[in-house]
């Protein structure tokens, strides 16, 4: 091949040498410029490791390519800092050189160009590492919250458990304090003056409110701590609703309310806890009636749910209703509308807190359409016992 | 009296990101970049320091091999590390993970070089609120190999020449002793 035809392939690939004798001194160099060293003319009569200390270390390994013992030695992606400052990508290679006869003469440094390669692959690199990195820290992150979360529930089962035994405590000697009242009262110990038998029933009723917060609290935090065990049995809803009516009908005659009852006939039987059950429809007749003035109306309904697979009871009123605002917070903790406060100043704001959460681990779900002054419905569905 | 100049080649290894390449342009040109650029391949610079040895002033230049933490490199690591007299060994500090790879490396650069000098950085000292080692584990895993290590910050300089100076005090003194 001719001379010029070389020339241009080292060219074209971007590929420079330097030839060195025996002594690694570099003898010439060709190619484009500054592949070899900053300035090629300058690189003859220097040593090869002076213009290439990337084979500082390879000593011994330089000289068995002298020898003829080893083929060549191969640096891939030696970075160099171009005259701009930018970084270039270089390909090295150390062959022996031959003379006609095939004696070793010295070392050809062959330098190739790779910025192009170099920069693409820089850039995968790049990405990769900084989405491992991205990685790393959302795990230290993740494994963080989890420590924190561990914290906040431990905290959160100390407070449940501190309440409980509280309202435990309480009602102990509250029982107490009642069963005197009540014994004073049915004058077991004595006639009382009008006064003394009426100051006495304020400290009943006080103390019967106390009892229903100690109750509703210990209730509340069993429930929310999820100690709360339902005893769930196929269960004739309209039977149950009916025990509570039955249950309800002096309070309701003593306010002169009227009550109508609609259930539909055959309905299947619902998966529940009696117990439980009982208690969610009393909160709905009681507050039923508490909300509504006297002579007002107050329904029940019991039908199939538009939800397939669930019954839907229905209570209704008349009643002061709830502002439309309020809806929405009625059946958190504590809460009490304005209203329902003026008109009795013994609700604990615990009542619907927990039938909302009851009718929840029934698997059902518990809303209400009001409007203020015309009364108020409360829906509640239970799952069919399949 | 004209000083003798040794050369040592020197390696940096570790996890990408621990910041070899910063500490080598902290040592090296007394700068700092807080932006990473993921090194390919090898980059390597000369610094000459001047030790007393012997009896004698020696300029020793350190050639150091900064080669990239990524797995690409895990193919060629072996070749490049050939002929090293020495290696840094460098973790983050705000990465344990970057620690418990450590072993990998230093077996590799072992059964290369057997006869070298090991010197380990734990990195990014000055991210004080971040830290993920305890001091006490990187004593503990540096008493087990009998090597120096240092507390390093490339961001503040803090201890980087201690680190390269502590090497190239090992480097001659191991020539010596040959
Ligand atoms: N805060 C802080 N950041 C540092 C320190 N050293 C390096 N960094 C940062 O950490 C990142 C990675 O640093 P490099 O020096 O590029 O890491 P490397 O080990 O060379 O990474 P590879 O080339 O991918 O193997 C960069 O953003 C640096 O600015 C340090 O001491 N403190
Ligand atoms: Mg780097």
């Amino acid at each position: 091949m001719d001379d010029s035809v070389i020339q241009m392939i080292w060219q074209r690939r971007d590929i420079a040498y330097a030839v060195t004798d025996l002594e690694l001194i570099v003898k010439e160099v060709n190619g484009p410029q500054g592949l070899i060293c900053g300035e090629e003319s300058k690189c003859v009569g220097r040593s090869l490791y002076e213009i290439c200390p990337e084979l500082v270390g390879f000593e011994e390994i330089l000289e068995g390519v002298l020898k003829g013992k080893q083929d060549s030695i191969k640096l891939d992606f030696v970075n160099r800092e171009g005259a701009a400052g930018e970084t270039r990508y270089l390909a090295m290679e150390e062959v022996p050189r031959r003379d006609s006869s095939g004696r070793i003469t010295g070392i050809v440094h062959l330098v190739q160009d790779i910025t192009v390669r170099g920069e693409l692959q820089q850039q995968i690199t790049q990405s990769r590492n900084q989405l491992m990195l991205l990685q790393e820290q959302i795990e230290r992150q993740n494994l963080e919250l989890t420590a924190a979360n561990t914290e906040l529930r431990r905290l959160d089962e100390l407070k449940s458990q501190f309440i409980s035994v509280a309202a435990h405590e309480l009602r102990t000697p509250l029982t107490s304090i009642m069963g005197f009242v009540e014994m004073l009262l049915d004058k077991q110990v004595g006639t009382l003056t009008e006064k003394q038998r009426e100051y006495l029933e304020i400290v009943q009723q006080n103390g019967l409110r106390l009892l229903d917060l100690t109750n509703g609290l210990l209730e509340a935090t069993r429930l929310e701590a999820g100690r709360t065990e339902l005893v769930l049995k196929p269960e004739d809803l309209v039977a149950l609703v009916k025990t509570v009516v039955s249950q309800f009908q002096s309070e309701l005659s003593k306010r002169q309310q009227s009550l109508f009852e609609a259930y539909s006939p055959g309905l299947a039987l619902v998966l529940c806890d009696k117990a439980r059950v009982i208690q969610i429809v009393t909160n709905l007749m009681s507050n039923a009636s508490k909300y509504t003035p006297a002579g007002g109306h107050l329904s029940v309904e019991v039908k199939p749910a538009k939800e397939a697979g669930y019954i839907q009871l229905t209570v209704a009123d008349t009643g002061v209703g709830i502002q439309e605002d309020d809806q929405a917070k009625l059946f958190s903790r504590w809460f009490r509308t304005k209203e329902a406060a003026a008109l009795n100043s013994m609700g604990s704001g615990l009542g619907l807190y927990i039938t909302r959460a009851l009718v929840e681990l029934h698997g059902g779900k518990i809303w209400l359409e009001s409007q203020p002054n015309l009364g108020s419905k409360f829906h509640v569905t239970f799952p069919l016992a399949m | 009296m004209s000083a003798i100049t040794v050369n040592k080649k020197v390696c940096l290894l570790g996890d990408f990101a621990v910041g070899k390449t910063s500490l080598v342009r902290r040592f090296v040109y007394d700068r700092f970049e807080d932006k990473y650029l993921s090194t390919i391949g090898v980059k390597v610079s000369r610094k000459t320091v001047v030790a007393p040895a012997a009896g004698r002033v020696i300029d020793l230049a350190m050639i150091l091999w900064d080669l990239a933490g990524s797995e690409e490199v895990d193919k060629y690591r072996e070749s490049y590390m050939r002929g090293a007299a020495g290696a840094v060994l460098v973790c983050d500090l705000s990465r344990p993970e970057t620690f418990d790879h450590l072993p990998v490396y230093v077996d590799e650069f072992l059964v290369v070089n057997p006869q070298s000098q090991i010197i380990l950085a734990a990195n990014k000292s000055d991210l004080t609120e971040a830290l993920r080692l305890a001091p006490n584990q990187i004593e503990s895993y540096a008493g087990s190999l009998s090597i120096p290590y240092f507390l390093t910050s490339a961001k503040t300089g803090d201890m980087v020449e201690q680190l390269f100076r502590q090497l190239g005090r090992l480097l001659l003194a191991g020539d010596l002793a040959t």
